[in-house]
């Protein structure tokens, strides 16, 4: 669903991101992890088209990001690190608006707001201005408006940050739900506990470099993911 | 290693200097960009250009004044309360909505309040950056009003030291009325649902009193007869106005007591604010009264294309900031007004051009060319519309949104120029109405009498994005800051009012030519229609580009 080959994106002197190669298929949820400035934002942003690539290539169900962007990003959806949301807007005005640019029709947008804010208890605030929002209900919203065109591919930056554990449980059988049913979800996080419990396939990446990518299992070997992940950031090289 | 003060002083001050000069994206490649020397050098020209357009004037009014007393034979004391009043008025208005902003909305002031550094400390830094917002405004009036003083001839070097010693006072003064005035705006807004509508009709109330008290006082000295320059009246009816302004002009004039007072009523004024607001700083700024909770109900909504979700959330934006609102929609309301003024004071000024002695062929000439000098004005208060020109800065770090959405790049942007003529546009043809109502100029005439001043918007709305597009300012603390001081605002302002002069000027000379006035109007609306097709070009491709790389 998702193909990144040889991706390249240089910051002045510095690759963040290094002849990057990975491919996320179809009912797969995979993992991406790295330390602080390893250039796991850079990579999510640039596989939604916010960031254009120096090198290498992204496409989306066969679709290149660089030539058809309209089309690759209507099937998709992202929600950053950090939820930075429309302020001025209500919760309620701003799932209109997503609902609008992805044309989602009345009838079916009303039925999914309605289910996904019961789902994630935020249907009595929705009305309130996103400025009065915790930084937990701004991502509860910004998974919402990702789910709202029920898109194929979700990308994901942090998502369990800033949600309570319940609503971090909901989020994590929502992301299962949506793979069974053929989507995909590339996402990064440092909680290694849940990657590794969630995950079906990881990738760790380290100063721009894949250092390590394949099957969950074959990843951690009979380790955890934390002693290969620690390994791994202290020593360099590649695994699996 | 700096002291925090000076650390904290230092934030500030780049913070000031970064709102307005420095262009920024959220994108790594472009963090840390110094500007160019000749954008600092174009955009302090034109912010010296606006100071001396201000100083003339407020110059003007003062230089009068000071004539009217010296012929009647007067002290200057009324000219001095005068002068202060002006400056006060002048600094209160123009900091009250900063000083609201940068003192209690900050962003970072929980961040602050964190770090080991006293709230009185924070405070200082904060108060100090307001200060030189004073003492930059104060200059427009202090700066004349000291130069007719010296021409006045009766200044002393005694004189001058008062001077500089009291004016240089009344900044201070001013801050801390705007430091009280904006904890009241932010005390009434916080328990206010609608809070940008409290804050938005506070403000026009606020310019309606200032507008209103400098149209009294303008009007007032436009009674002066000219052959007796006798002032007297007038200043017996504003002097019991001028209140503790009037101790400073009698100390002016050789009243120590009078100065004393002045002197320890400034003072009072600085000092108990001072120790209002650092004892209550914290409180003020950590208190979350929490608005009045709206409970969710669904209602059935209709599916909007892309471009009007775009519009719609651009729109939702200019009307939910009182600020954006007050500085780039201004305009707005002059034009209807100035219009309407026209028309229900249409004998008036039509009597303007018959003067005595005018010959009836001079009078059907300046009547013909009344519709070209009233296009002229209504482009030229389209100037003072620049909805469009921070609307780039605007998206701040919610830029990600549209950039990751399947939209194409120029589409943020051309609904950004969309809803600033949608904002703009019911306005101008309603003063465009009023005008042609009153001057019933012929039919095509009055044709261009709408088109014209909607052409100029349509340009300005295409111009401001053009420029916002080139300086884009995404960092911003406060969305005061990409707002007021913005180069792309200023530039877009300052780039509108030339091109209105060079405009009007230029359709005088036509005019004066013996082109018909239709004609007049004509040429710059063709010029404007294909000045707007040249930016609208440049925006959808080169524009585009640059959003997506924002």
């Amino acid at each position: 669903m998702l193909k990144i080959e040889h991706l390249t994106k240089i910051y002045g002197d510095k690759r963040a991101v290094d002849d990057l190669s990975l491919t996320i298929s179809a009912g797969e949820i995979f993992g991406f992890i790295g330390h602080n400035g390893a250039g796991k934002t850079t990579t999510l942003k640039a596989c939604c088209g916010i960031l254009r690539p120096d090198a290498g290539s992204i496409t989306i169900n066969g679709i290149s990001m660089s030539e058809n962007p309209i089309v690759c990003k209507q099937g998709m959806a992202y929600i950053p690190d950090n939820p930075d949301l429309y302020d001025f807007m209500s919760g309620i005005k701003y799932l209109h608006f997503v609902a609008d640019i992805y044309s989602v029709p009345a009838d079916l947008r009303a039925e999914r707001i309605r289910r996904l804010a019961e789902m994630l208890e935020l249907t009595t605030d929705l009305a309130q201005p996103i400025s009065a929002y915790s930084h937990g209900m701004k991502q509860k919203l910004a998974v919402i408006a990702a789910w709202l065109h029920a898109p194929r591919l979700i990308i994901m930056d942090e998502p369990f940050v800033g949600l309570d554990p319940r609503a971090a449980h909901l989020l994590k059988t929502m992301m299962r739900e949506h793979c069974d049913a053929g989507g995909a979800i590339f996402f990064s996080t440092h909680v290694l506990e849940v990657a590794e419990k969630l995950c079906d396939k990881v990738a760790i990446i380290k100063d721009g470099k894949l250092v390590a990518c394949g099957p969950m299992e074959e990843v951690k070997g009979d380790g955890s993911l934390e002693s290969v992940f620690l390994e791994l950031a202290d020593a360099g090289g590649t695994h699996a | 290693m700096k002291s925090p003060l000076r650390a904290l002083l230092a934030v500030r001050l780049r913070a000031l200097f970064a709102g307005m000069f420095t262009v920024r994206s959220n994108k790594k490649k472009n963090v840390g960009k110094k500007p160019s020397v000749l954008l600092i050098i174009l955009l302090s020209v034109l912010l010296l250009y606006v100071g001396v357009v201000f100083a003339i004037l407020f110059g003007s009014l003062l230089f009068m004044l000071m004539l009217s007393l010296r012929a009647a034979g007067q002290d200057l004391s009324f000219y001095f309360a005068a002068a202060a009043a002006l400056t006060v008025l002048l600094c209160v208005f123009g900091s009250v909505f900063a000083t609201q902003s940068e003192l209690y909305n900050a962003k970072d002031n929980e961040l602050l309040l964190a770090m080991p550094v006293s709230p009185s400390q924070i405070l200082i830094s904060r108060m100090v950056m307001l200060a030189i917002i004073n003492y930059g405004l104060s200059l427009v009036v202090i700066v004349p009003a000291l130069l007719i003083y010296l021409l006045s001839g009766v200044s002393s070097p005694l004189g001058i030291v008062a001077f500089c010693v009291f004016f240089l006072l009344l900044p201070l003064m001013s801050l801390a009325i705007s430091c009280l005035l904006g904890w009241l705006l932010a005390l009434i807004s916080s328990r206010m649902r609608h809070k940008n509508i409290v804050s938005l009709v506070l403000s026009v109330a606020f310019l309606v009193l200032y507008i209103g008290g400098m149209g009294a006082f303008s009007s007032m000295m436009e009674t002066i007869d000219p052959e007796t320059l006798d002032i007297m009246p007038i200043v017996s009816a504003i002097t019991p106005y001028l209140l503790v302004f009037n101790w400073l002009g009698q100390a002016m004039c050789g009243n120590i007591l009078s100065g004393a007072l002045f002197l320890v009523f400034c003072a009072a004024v600085c000092g108990l604010t001072m120790i209002f607001l650092s004892r209550s700083y914290i409180r003020i700024v950590t208190t979350n009264r929490g608005g009045v909770r709206v409970k969710y109900r669904e209602k059935s909504v209709k599916q909007s294309s892309p471009l009007w979700a775009l519009m719609k959330k651009e729109l939702r934006h200019f009307t939910s900031s009182a600020a954006y609102m007050l500085n780039e929609g201004l305009g707005l309301v002059f034009a209807p007004i100035l219009a309407g003024i026209l028309l229900f004071k249409r004998d008036e000024m039509l009597g303007f051009f018959e003067l005595e002695g005018t010959a009836p062929e001079e009078l059907a000439f300046l009547t013909e060319m009344l519709p070209v000098l009233i296009a002229g004005m209504l482009c030229f208060l389209a100037s003072m519309v620049i909805i469009s020109a921070p609307s780039v800065s605007l998206e701040g770090k919610n830029v990600w949104i549209t950039q990751s959405m399947p939209v194409p790049s120029d589409k943020p942007l051309l609904a950004k120029v969309y809803t600033h003529i949608l904002i703009a546009t019911p306005f101008y043809f309603l003063a465009s109405l009023f005008a042609v109502i009153a001057i019933r100029p012929d039919f095509l005439s009055g044709v261009m009498l709408f088109l014209l001043p909607f052409l100029s918007n349509v340009f300005c709305a295409y111009l401001g994005v053009f420029f916002n597009i080139l300086f884009p300012k995404l960092d911003w603390v406060n969305e005061a800051a990409a707002v007021k001081s913005g180069a792309a605002v200023l530039l877009t302002m300052l780039g509108m009012m030339v091109l209105e002069i060079l405009e009007i000027v230029g359709m005088i000379l036509l005019f004066l030519l013996g082109v018909p006035s239709f004609l007049c109007m004509l040429i710059p609306c063709a010029i404007l229609f294909g000045a707007s097709c040249g930016l609208r070009a440049y925006l959808r491709r080169g524009g585009a580009r640059r959003f997506a790389n924002l």
